[in-house]
């Protein structure tokens, strides 16, 4: 064939050419296109001289195939198109060639794919199926699906390719200078190029469309259209070159700062025109202001500001030289960021509160800096409110919004800080989040709640929540306002409780913080200042979370917490007679909750902070039980439980509780020990009076170490709670409620003997304690070991007729100093029951004659006065009576005179002592 | 026929007719005494190249009319009839030295090296010639041809090879050109291999210009012809000093021997000369100060040329100038020229006896 040999003759590339120009000049003529190609190409190899002309030929090819390509588009047909197997070959030809001498070919094809892709472009815009408004992305798309552009591109891409190494420059300098006559048309062909070289592709557009803005600058009113291309070509390179983008916008920005002296003029515009450059970029792209602000943003150090700020004035140049147009745009971008919004926010911030003026130029330069920074601020913050308000909370869409919500954590510490400006600043963006989700507000306070050291703080707070009360009162009706006010505070307090409760990363100090501050804001509302807290939210939201507050103060051991949430409870319950009655749970869990903090109270080695917190449980326990008989009840049983039986019974003088370990040890070793030795058919262990064998003699239970003085206080203070609990408030005379303290001892008589057989009030015949002697031990030991358990009975003692309900104690310890002459306790008996007026005078001076008696004339004096004594005159209740409107039962002494059979024995033993007891003698029988 | 008359006629005409009617027309007032000069610029102007606002449509396919155009002027050209002298004239006002045609002129040149159009490149003989070989234009022109036949089309190398057979005049000016194309880099491998075979078989190809009158109209005045010689001497005496970059050492072997080669086929032309009467202006003393003006400037630059590149360059040198010296085809400044040699005298030992041996005859 002829186009395929290697030599030509001349005449034959005569030949050549002479069809060749009869084919292309006239190209409707028989001639098909096929063959003239084919002609063409042979020329192309062999005819260096028709080269151009060729091209040139080729571009009509390309053009014939690009039209019937948009008429099939329009009509929407598909059939075959004759010219892209043509298109085929011309392009095997001509990379071909570019693969062969890549710098000869390269620049040549290059340049004439690039010409004919923009006139193409160019030409067929306006034709095809697509909208007016379409974006790259459909040219893209429409332009790549035609075989010629696609094959085109791939030439110009294969083209770059080679020149890149050796070229760059020229290289994208050719392709933007077609981008810039055919814009916007021909962006996709930068856009597709672009992605196959994003570093240059993307640096290069960006220089480009910096020196063209820089160029238009000062006079340009219009839209910049190149700007818009340069918008266009790298946001679709954003799609899958978003990082390199990102690199080269922080690049030129960073270029932009660096200070040379040896700059032509040019560059130094250019260096200039930067930021307004990327400040226009990113107000046309919303991807390009994403890429500005993740990078960019991490280079704006406070180090940097004062270097901006050098430059400020030649920017507003390139902004109608209005400062105002430059500030709005930013504040718009601003409000479009979709990341690093607090970021932006803090930036801000620190630089309108910084103090330093380092680094900038003049004083006057920082201070103007600083006020428009401020500025700045506040627009975003109105603008945001503006959109708020204008749309609606929930249908505004303002990125910045949305992204400072994703960083709310951020935000949060500012709520803390020590500037007025940053707590307002935060206050209002949480507003702002708070009506878009309401459960950040919560949140919010929350934090701020369980974090506020000062009142500065906690007044920021409240404006916080009452901000919100009026933000909702805009849909709401009055009384639904101040309902969802009250359960918001209260959320907000549940919040906090919550993440007390269950976060355990919380700072040691901050439940107790959190308690202070509610005490704090109850005070004020307590004190009626302020219009604010007139709905009482404070109140409401305590009462409505007072069971985890409850459940928080039983659950904890840490006293000054326990003293945090007492003294707000304190406060908290102190007030008017609100007719608060809580429920019996709530209750109850209260008063379990306030005696677990009696206990920490007794615990407690500070005496002031003791004798306060137990001030504030009887207030509590008095408030309490006033109302409710069940947590009466509840209490007097837990106090008496816990101090009698428990751990805390030490702190009152009991005896350490202690139980003798012994270690399991291995039967391998035990056998170890027999070694070969008899073996005796005997238990592992036997426990006998004097101990264990194998563990020596038992060991004595540890003495009870705790302060005589300390455990007196710790006594009065019982006692003082205890009467709390009987309080009676009916009468401030008599403060204590004796039906109250009847409840006492008949729990005293059923935590120390809780038997069913003769435990009531009767005394049997002496012989019967034979019976009972098992039980008279127990309760014997019982007193013994907790002490306390005679200042109780001194207390029913004192509120008459309380101690006769304890009458088996009296009986059992009165059995035991029978038969073991014990002094001590006959004195301590027999002095408590006649302070309870069990034995009415002169059997009640028994306890003075005891400790001279001998042990057989005690036997007797307890026998024959006590024992007998009791025995008649049964330990009732009925023997007291009580006057009209007093509080406290008195026994009639006239009636109530012992028979001399009791005193007899008495006389004759005082007789008998007369030497000592002669005074005392005299003033019970001689009288 | 007056003018207007002429142009009307050819103004119904269409492209490309009227460009060879126009040619033809333009060859007939060549012919004739008054030769209408501005008509002919005018009628070039307007219906050859299409310059005129008027014609502008026919832009469209620019390329393509080019390539049309060339076929009709090398047609023109080959056409029997006419006089060669009158052709000239046509070709060099088709292609005045201030215009812009040079591309066409290069493609035209192309094609006709392509096809072996002998009354074209004998034309563009002429035309380098009366332009000066060595002249921007004609070393344009030769760049355009290198670039087409060995950078773009390495395959079409072979039909250069007949090109001193075919238009010797042409090819010799060509040379000319080609060796300010190379004035400060060194040439391609391919091209000191293709100029070692023209003149390897065609040795009379360097005296080509002294012994061809060009054909030119009466009252036409030739230019002084300017050989390769000078040129292509500079090329063997600067390569050495040039080529230390060059690593490859089978490549650069290959160079030097084509180098060497070419030296030695220089300074036999140039002794063929000596027994000639008409060879007073083969080579321009000019010539040679230049190259040893550029040779003592890169000595001294560079230091780091090893001794045996020294010695031959400075060898070549003298050679070249004894050489020349001893035919007596030198003219213009022999003084300048030997006193510049004065400093490099004392490198080389052959320069010194150059010096010599000629310093009296010169003078």
């Amino acid at each position: 064939m002829l186009h395929s040999t290697g030599a030509l003759s001349p005449e034959d590339i005569l030949a050549e050419v002479r069809k060749f120009i009869s084919g292309a000049v006239r190209p409707t003529h028989s001639t098909s296109t096929l063959d003239v190609t084919r002609t063409a190409l042979s020329l192309l190899r062999h005819v260096p001289a028709a080269r151009d002309a060729v091209l040139e030929y080729f571009c009509n090819v390309f053009f014939i195939a690009v039209t019937k390509y948009v008429r099939q588009l329009e009509t929407n047909q598909n059939l075959a198109i004759c010219e892209e197997t043509i298109i085929a070959e011309i392009h095997t030809v001509l990379s071909s060639f570019i693969n062969g001498n890549p710098e000869a070919w390269a620049p040549i094809i290059s340049a004439w794919s690039l010409e004919l892709l923009g006139k193409l472009s160019s030409e067929y815009a306006k034709r095809g199926n697509l909208p007016s408004n379409a974006g790259i992305n459909d040219f893209l798309q429409q332009w790549m699906s035609c075989c010629a552009t696609r094959t085109l591109i791939d030439i110009t891409a294969q083209c770059l390719q080679c020149l890149m190494h050796s070229d760059t420059e020229s290289c994208i300098k050719a392709l933007l200078d077609t981008s810039v006559s055919h814009s916007p048309h021909f962006d996709w062909v930068v856009a597709h190029v672009g992605s196959c070289f994003p570093n240059t592709v993307i640096t290069r557009v960006l220089s480009c469309g910096l020196k063209d803005f820089c160029a238009m600058g000062n006079e340009h009113n219009v839209k910049n259209p190149k700007l818009n291309s340069v918008v266009g070509i790298l946001g679709h390179l954003a799609g899958s070159h978003f990082q390199d983008i990102t690199a080269a916008l922080l690049d030129l920005f960073k270029w932009s700062l660096q200070e040379d002296v040896n700059i032509d003029e040019d560059t130094k515009n250019q260096k200039l025109a930067t930021v307004p450059f990327l400040l226009n970029l990113a107000s046309l792209s919303q991807t390009l202001l994403k890429a500005i602000t993740s990078d960019v943003l991490q280079t704006l150090k406070p180090d940097i500001i004062p270097q901006l700020a050098l430059f400020a004035s030649d920017w507003c140049r390139y902004f109608d030289n209005q400062p105002e147009a430059l500030v709005d745009l930013t504040v718009h971008l601003i409000l479009g960021c979709e990341q690093g919004g607090s970021q932006l926010i803090n930036i801000l911030l620190d630089t309108s509160l910084s103090t330093s003026n380092v680094g900038y130029h003049s004083v006057n330069a920082a201070q103007s800096v600083k006020s428009v920074c401020s500025e700045i601020l506040e627009l975003v913050l109105q603008e945001i409110d503006l959109l708020l308000r204008t749309h609606g909370p929930q249908s505004a869409n303002i990125a910045l919004l949305n992204s400072i919500k994703q960083e709310f954590v951020v935000i949060l510490p500012l709520l803390l800080s020590k500037t007025p400006l940053r707590v307002q600043t935060a206050i209002r963006l949480l507003c702002f989040l708070g009506s878009q989700s309401p459960n950040i507000l919560i949140s919010a306070a929350s934090y701020m709640l369980v974090k506020a050291v000062t009142t500065f703080h906690l007044a920021a707070l409240i404006r916080l929540v009452s901000n919100n009360i009026i933000l909702f009162s805009s849909n709401k009706s009055e009384t639904e306002n101040i309902l969802a006010s009250h359960s918001y505070f209260t959320q907000i307090v549940e919040q906090s409780l919550r993440d007390i409760n269950y976060r355990s990363v919380i700072g040691k100090q901050e439940p107790g913080r959190f308690f202070q501050n509610l005490t704090i804001l109850l005070k004020w509302e307590r004190s009626n200042k302020a219009v604010v807290f007139r709905s009482k939210m404070i109140t409401q939201a305590i009462k409505f979370n007072l069971p985890q507050i409850s459940v928080l103060l039983t659950k904890t051991t840490d006293f000054d917490l326990a003293n945090d949430i007492a003294e707000m409870l304190d406060l908290f319950s102190m007030p008017e007679k609100d007719n608060f009655t809580p429920n019996v749970e709530l209750t109850l869990k209260l008063t379990r909750a306030v005696i677990q903090y009696f206990f920490l109270c007794i615990v407690e080695h500070d005496i002031t902070k003791k004798q306060q917190g137990v001030k504030i449980v009887c207030h509590l326990l008095k408030d309490l039980t006033f109302y409710s008989p069940c947590a009466r009840v509840l209490a007097l049983r837990q106090i008496l439980g816990h101090s009698i039986n428990n751990d805390p019974a030490k702190y009152f003088g009991a005896k350490e509780k202690f139980e003798p370990k012994f270690e399991e040890t291995l039967l391998l070793h035990q056998n170890h020990k027999q070694v070969t030795s008899t073996m005796l058919a005997q238990k592992h262990s036997s426990v006998f009076h004097a101990g264990v064998i194998g563990h020596g003699p038992r060991r004595p239970p540890p003495q009870n170490n705790i302060d005589k003085e300390i455990i007196a206080l710790n006594k009065i203070l019982l006692i003082d709670v205890i009467k709390a609990c009987c309080s009676n408030r009916e009468s401030e005379r008599y403060p204590v409620n004796l039906d109250a303290l009847t409840m006492v001892s008949l729990l005293l008589v059923e935590l120390v003997s809780p038997d069913v057989m003769y435990n009531g009030l009767p005394w049997p015949d002496e012989e019967f304690t034979k019976v009972t002697i098992e039980r008279d031990l127990q309760i014997h030991r019982t007193f013994k070991d907790v002490p306390l358990l005679w200042t109780l009975l001194e207390l029913t003692a004192w509120y008459r007729p309380a101690l006769a309900y304890c009458s088996v104690l009296l009986r059992g310890i009165a059995a035991t100093v029978m038969a073991n002459w014990n002094i001590d306790e006959g004195v301590l008996l027999v002095s408590v029951m006649a302070l309870g007026q069990l034995l009415p005078p002169p059997l009640a001076s028994i306890r003075d004659v005891l400790p001279v008696l001998e042990p057989h004339q005690i036997n007797t004096i307890m026998k024959e006065c006590v024992w007998a004594y009791m025995r008649e005159n049964v330990p009732s209740p009925a023997l007291f009576t009580r006057s009209e409107g007093a509080n406290i039962a008195w026994r009639d002494t006239d009636t109530s005179t012992p028979n001399s059979r009791f005193t007899e024995t008495l006389r004759l033993l005082l007789l008998s002592n007369i030497h000592t007891l002669g005074p005392l003698y005299a003033a019970l029988f001689l009288q | 026929m007056a003018g207007n008359d002429i142009k009307q006629n050819l103004r119904k005409l269409d492209f490309p007719y009227c460009a060879r009617e126009a040619l033809c027309r333009i060859e007939i007032l060549c012919g004739r005494p008054g030769k209408q000069m501005d008509l002919q610029l005018d009628l070039i102007s307007e219906f050859v190249f299409g310059e005129i606002e008027r014609r502008k449509k026919r832009n469209l396919t620019m390329a393509i009319q080019e390539l049309q155009l060339i076929e009709v002027l090398s047609d023109f050209f080959q056409s029997p009839g006419g006089s060669a002298a009158v052709r000239n004239a046509v070709f060099l006002s088709l292609f005045p030295a201030d215009s812009p045609r040079y591309k066409i002129l290069g493609n035209l040149v192309s094609l006709a090296i392509a096809t072996q159009n002998k009354a074209v490149l004998n034309a563009t003989g002429i035309w380098m010639q009366q332009l000066g070989s060595t002249s921007p234009q004609s070393v344009g022109l030769a760049r355009h041809v290198l670039n087409d036949y060995f950078v773009l089309t390495p395959k079409s190398i072979d039909k250069l090879k007949q090109l001193p057979v075919l238009a010797p005049h042409f090819t010799a000016n060509l040379l000319t050109a080609i060796g300010e194309v190379y004035e400060d880099k060194d040439p391609p491998t391919e091209l000191l291999r293709l100029i070692g075979e023209w003149i390897d078989e065609n040795p009379s190809l360097l005296l080509t210009p002294l012994i061809d009158n060009p054909a030119l109209p009466t009252g036409g005045i030739p230019m002084t012809p300017i050989t390769p010689i000078a040129g292509l001497f500079r090329w063997c005496i600067l390569s050495p000093v040039r080529s230390i970059d060059i690593e490859d050492t089978d490549y650069s072997e290959e160079r030097k021997k084509l180098y060497s080669k070419i030296q030695h086929l220089l300074m036999d032309s140039v002794l063929r000369l000596k027994n000639n009467g008409n060879n007073k202006h083969a080579i321009s003393a000019q010539h040679f100060a230049a190259t040893t003006r550029t040779l003592t400037a890169t000595l001294q630059s560079q230091t780091n040329i090893n001794s045996i590149s020294r010695d031959l360059t400075m060898e070549r040198l003298a050679q070249a100038v004894s050489t020349a010296m001893c035919a007596n085809c030198i003219y213009g400044n022999k003084q300048e020229l030997l006193a510049l040699l004065q400093p490099l005298s004392y490198q080389h030992f052959l320069i010194e006896w150059t010096l010599q041996t000629y310093a009296s005859k010169a003078a």
